[in-house]
């Protein structure tokens, strides 16, 4: 089919047939003030800020909600869009509550940023404002707040049409109404965090994060979700060199605009247990702490010594570069056999693959597939990134050889039968890549720093 | 919808008198009838919700989940079609709930005094219920009975119209 | 004058129902078995030619409504008859529903025919239990010899009618809202297009026209297109049914010939007459949405487009009549409540600006405003909308608009007076009332 050809703003701008006229506007580089309209959602047309002219139409129109016709010429930011855009801003904050100082999504509230665009000085209304509920628990995740709520149904049409769980809905009539989960019960779907993600304003917000810093102070890095091998991007936010929250970054190719709730809690096993801060090798039965250098020199020492009888298990949670250089040592040792642990996670037709390792795909290209090699005969063991605590006979196994080498980056049974431990760390903590389910390789991104001495692997 | 939003819930045996009224296998022989008048199963929601209300009195959260499943619409938006409906409660009500109209047309013909004799005489104001429960008030806006102003309904029921303060409260305590 | 009604021709007055037997003597369902000999463009062409227009408020020719379901779409096509009459003022619906409803249902059966509909919904608010039962009942008649179901009228063709109660919205009375609420949900007005003639009820090309216009259809078919457009002109063909409500000695309904009757006599010929001898003050002549007239504008035939010309709408034919006792901040503060009560609440003008609305209205009413509160509420109903905005996905924001800023326009003065003396005359009765039984106003 021919492309359309309109004007927008005084630019020829050429689009699909089918388009809608605000996305004509953003395939120009240019944007049309929106609240409920939603590039992953289905069309509303209920928040009315979006209104544009278009030449030959009596009324002003959202642009939402209408199709592209060659020849149309549309006006963004005439004086009567411009008037009947400020028009709806005013009557959205009448009854919108004065709490941005205390609201989680201050700095990134659209409410702000378009008040900023049209709104005015002063309020007309000079009334009490309608009150709603406030800190609403909808699950252990996601607390409401009805009063900051626009109605924009985004959080509804998430639920129904992406995560095909119905368990919004809007109650009561006019300005009564409220987005609520069905009397009694919760929000279960496992996508339910994505509801933060599309509101707007400060109606919902993560139990989780809420408070946990204003969003203008945390660093924000793009990176990859590690929680599965689909490679959700997300953008991850820290502070004080703490983790504190992950939220998807759009990737039309891989997660579209969404991340399963999994994925946007990986982040808490980086500061949970005993993190590992400095080598060790173990003297006269214990462990000890000691430093790279002698570390690096008794792992090299304990690897050639098993010669062909090295089995290495290298993990799929590591970055390609990881995996290519222990699979190289493996290579340059002469190691018998080599593989990952396999891990499951929560599978669905949206985003959840059911393999909980974030690089099974790049693992397997360089020759590490899944599963543990047999320790049968074996001398020695390299464990890169992956510990057996899940495999009881592959833990007393371990017992059995003469050299145990554990590059990782917590305490575990594993680690404590090892002979030398070299300290990795997460995927937050270094760069890298990954290898999605898809084959596609995506930047892994550092955010924070490790602890104590702990290194990426591949250095 | 026209009672204060501060309503209490409903106790546990408000509920189960409620239900003890029919069992939902009673109603479904004449709910698959209307099912069956729509090309989607939920499409019935009103006609159902109607059907239940009636055979209740009103639609306790046991009737709210049944009929969720019945029609296979998630509770949530069950709750949303109550509560949208003027007619539909979700709270217990009276043996009849009886809407006094106060819009345009009644107003000009005395409704605020027909409202004001009922709730004297009644003791209740728009909204509630008679200690005895025979009657809940509701304020209704405009019944269509423009040319019977002032004008009141008992829902499902009779109307009045061309209503006096007196013939209101007349009409109410002549009801069996 | 000397008009024979049509629709209302043999119809007992209320509280009867004209059965069956009582229709096919009056030529009933003659229409129809006149409409089942044609082809259903041609009837299409008939409706179209007669010039009908919607009867329930927005007008719009019935015929070319009917002409834009697209054809061989291999999807089902619904009619869905509008009788959510709620619109304060009108009851005029009722008056069919009651009283002759086998002429709706063989208006319905009509419409089906011309548009290839075989299911029809008539969706009747659930406040007309006596409208309900009438239809019902006659449903269950036609349905008994066969003019409704598998086999109309013995020609193979299969025509289903279902009555679908509302419960308790006036927002379910705009057309798209009308269908949300059959297919189960809350009464939301849907965003154009996609348009109903072409994506309705379940994505499914569907009609959707008020009870006055249906019934008409069959009028027309029956008596042919000549008949019918021998009451009213050009603008406004056929009689309309008026529902006359409020300061007058007899309220009620009349079938008029829209041409030949002014507002003036509906009101002193067919209404009796003001009320208690008084003079008139104003008269709303549509439905309360509608821009209301001052008792000079009155001397207009009740046609569309004359009373356009005079500055309001013709609407839905409720002629709400206010005599010169009534003080206007009041009757806006009543007509305020129900718009902001009624707003859906989809879309913010609407949701967030009836009460506001509302608001501003009652602080003048209660003598809590100042003269800038009424310049403030002429602006502020700007913002909320108005004709020709397009600021919300329905009319109802409109609805509250016109009022508003006719009132201002025409009786400023009574909202000074409402400043200036304390609040509305009305609402210092009350306060007095509230005073002597010792409660607050």
């Amino acid at each position: 089919m021919s492309m359309v050809k309109l004007t927008i703003d005084g630019c020829e701008v050429e689009v699909q047939p089918g388009s809608t006229v605000i996305q004509a506007v953003r395939a120009m580089g240019a944007d049309v003030p929106h609240y409920c309209w939603h590039p992953g959602l289905s069309v509303s047309g209920n928040c009315r800020i979006c209104l544009v002219e278009v030449e030959g139409m009596p009324t002003v129109q959202i642009s939402c909600n209408l199709g592209v016709r060659d020849g149309m010429v549309v006006h963004t930011q005439s004086a009567k869009a411009r008037a009947a855009r400020k028009d709806v801003m005013e009557l959205l904050l009448i009854n919108h509550p004065l709490d941005c100082p205390i609201c989680d999504q201050a700095g990134e509230c659209k409410l702000q940023e378009y008040s900023f665009e049209f709104g005015s000085d002063g309020s007309r209304f000079a009334f009490p404002k309608v009150h709603k509920q406030k800190h609403v628990r909808f699950s252990e995740k996601v607390t409401f707040d009805a009063e900051r709520c626009i109605l924009c149904t985004r959080c509804v049409r998430f639920l129904d049409e992406v995560a095909g769980a119905d368990e919004l809905d809007i109650v009561n009539r006019g300005d009564r109404n409220e987005i609520a989960v069905a009397r009694g019960g919760e929000l279960e779907s496992p996508y339910q965090m994505n509801v933060i993600d599309v509101c707007p304003v400060g109606a919902l917000t993560s139990t989780d994060f809420r408070f946990k810093s204003r969003v203008w102070f945390l660093k924000q890095t793009r990176s990859v979700c590690p929680g599965c091998s689909r490679g959700c991007n997300v953008t991850v936010g820290a502070r004080w060199n703490r983790l504190l929250r992950l939220v998807p970054a759009e990737n039309a190719a891989v997660n579209r605009w969404w991340m399963c709730d999994d994925g946007r809690f990986t982040y808490k096993a980086v500061a949970a247990g005993e993190r590992l801060g400095a080598p060790l090798v173990r003297r006269g039965g214990a462990l000890e702490e000691t430093t790279w250098d002698e570390a690096l020199a008794a792992a090299v020492d304990g690897l050639r010594k098993c010669g062909v009888d090295l089995v290495g298990v290298i993990s799929a949670r590591l970055t390609n570069e990881e995996i290519h250089l222990a699979a190289s040592v493996l290579d340059e040792v002469g190691a018998r056999a080599r593989g990952h642990v396999s891990r499951t996670c929560a599978q669905d037709d949206l985003l959840r693959t059911g393999d909980g390792n974030p690089n099974a795909a790049g693992a397997a290209l360089m020759g590490v597939p899944a599963g543990v090699p047999s320790l049968d005969g074996a001398k020695g063991a390299f464990l890169c990134g992956d510990d057996l605590d899940g495999d009881a006979a592959a833990l007393a196994a371990l017992d059995g050889l003469e050299f145990v080498l554990y590059a990782g980056t917590h305490e575990t049974a594993t680690m404590r039968r090892a002979h030398v431990v070299l300290p990795g760390v997460t995927s937050f903590e270094k760069d890298g890549s990954f290898t999605n389910v898809d084959g596609r390789v995506q930047r892994v991104q550092s955010v924070v720093a490790a602890p104590g001495d702990a290194l990426p692997d591949w250095k | 919808m026209s009672a204060p939003a501060t309503r209490p819930e409903p106790t546990a045996d408000e509920c189960a008198a409620a239900d003890a009224k029919a069992t939902f296998d009673s109603l479904r022989p004449h709910l698959d009838t209307l099912v069956a008048r729509y090309p989607q199963r939920a499409a019935a929601l009103l006609p159902v919700l109607w059907h239940v209300q009636r055979a209740r009195g009103w639609l306790t959260p046991r009737s709210i989940r049944e009929i969720a499943e019945y029609v296979a619409v998630p509770q949530a938006q069950v709750e949303g079609v109550i509560t949208f409906y003027t007619m539909f409660q979700d709270h217990p009500v009276g043996r009849d709930v009886v809407m006094v109209c106060k819009t345009l047309s009644c107003r000009l013909r005395g409704a605020e005094a027909v409202a004001d004799a009922l709730e004297d005489h009644f003791g209740v104001p728009m909204g509630g219920t008679t200690a005895d429960g025979r009657y809940t008030f509701e304020a209704a806006e405009c019944l269509g009975l423009c040319d019977m102003a002032p004008c009141m309904l008992v829902v499902d029921a009779d109307r009045y119209g061309d209503l006096t303060p007196e013939s209101a409260v007349k009409h109410l305590e002549d009801r069996s | 004058m000397g008009l024979s009604p049509r629709l209302l021709a043999h119809a007992p007055p209320i509280g009867g129902r004209q059965t069956l037997d009582e229709y096919l003597s009056h030529g009933g369902y003659e229409g129809l078995k006149k409409a089942l000999s044609m082809k259903p463009d041609d009837v299409t062409q008939m409706v179209l030619e007669a010039g009908v227009r919607g009867r329930g408020g927005a007008g719009f020719p019935a015929g070319r409504k009917w002409s834009f379901v697209p054809k061989n779409t291999g999807k089902p096509v619904y009619l869905a008859c509008n009788a959510d009459e709620s619109e304060p003022g009108c009851f005029k619906d009722r008056q069919i529903m009651e009283r002759v409803p086998h002429l709706l249902i063989e208006g319905c059966l009509v419409a089906c025919h011309a548009i290839g509909a075989e299911t029809a919904y008539i969706y009747i608010r659930g406040e007309y239990p006596q409208a309900i039962a009438a239809v019902e009942a006659a449903l269950d008649e036609a349905r008994a010899k066969g003019h409704v179901g598998a086999n109309v009228l013995g020609r193979g063709g299969r025509c289903d009618v279902w009555v679908h109660q509302g419960a308790g919205a006036y927002v379910c009375g705009e057309e798209t809202g009308l269908l949300s609420s059959i297919e189960g949900g809350r009464g939301y007005p849907r965003i154009k297009p996609p348009f109903p003639a072409v994506e309705g009820l379940w994505g499914c090309p569907t009609i959707i026209n008020n009870v006055e216009t249906l019934a008409n259809a069959a009028v027309i078919v029956r008596d042919g297109v000549e008949a019918f457009r021998s009451a009213g002109d050009d603008d406004t063909t056929g009689t309309r049914l008026v529902g006359i409500s409020g300061h007058v000695e007899k309220p009620g309904d009349v079938e008029i010939d829209p041409a030949t009757t002014t507002i003036r006599e509906l009101i002193e010929v067919h209404a009796g007459g003001v009320w208690k001898g008084r003079e008139l003050k104003a008269v709303i002549p549509g439905g309360s949405s509608v821009p209301v007239m001052p008792a000079a504008a009155i001397d207009v035939p009740f046609t569309y487009g004359a009373v356009q010309a005079a500055g309001s709408l013709a609407g839905a034919a409720g002629v709400i009549v206010l005599d010169e006792t009534t003080c206007m901040v009041d009757a806006l503060v009543n007509l305020m409540q129900f718009y902001h009560h009624e707003s859906c609440g989809q879309c913010t003008p609407c949701r967030e600006g009836t009460g506001w609305l509302e608001k501003l209205v009652t602080r003048i009413w209660r003598g809590e405003g100042t003269l800038r509160d009424i310049d403030l509420l002429d602006s502020v109903a700007d913002t909320v909308g108005g004709a020709q905005q397009g600021k919300t996905i329905c009319f109802l924001a409109d609805s509250a608009v016109m009022p508003t800023k006719s009132f201002l326009k025409h009786f400023r003065e009574d909202f000074v007076k409402a400043v200036e003396e304390g609040g509305s005359p009305v609402f210092r009765a009350r306060r007095k009332r509230g005073a002597a039984a010792g409660a607050g106003a």
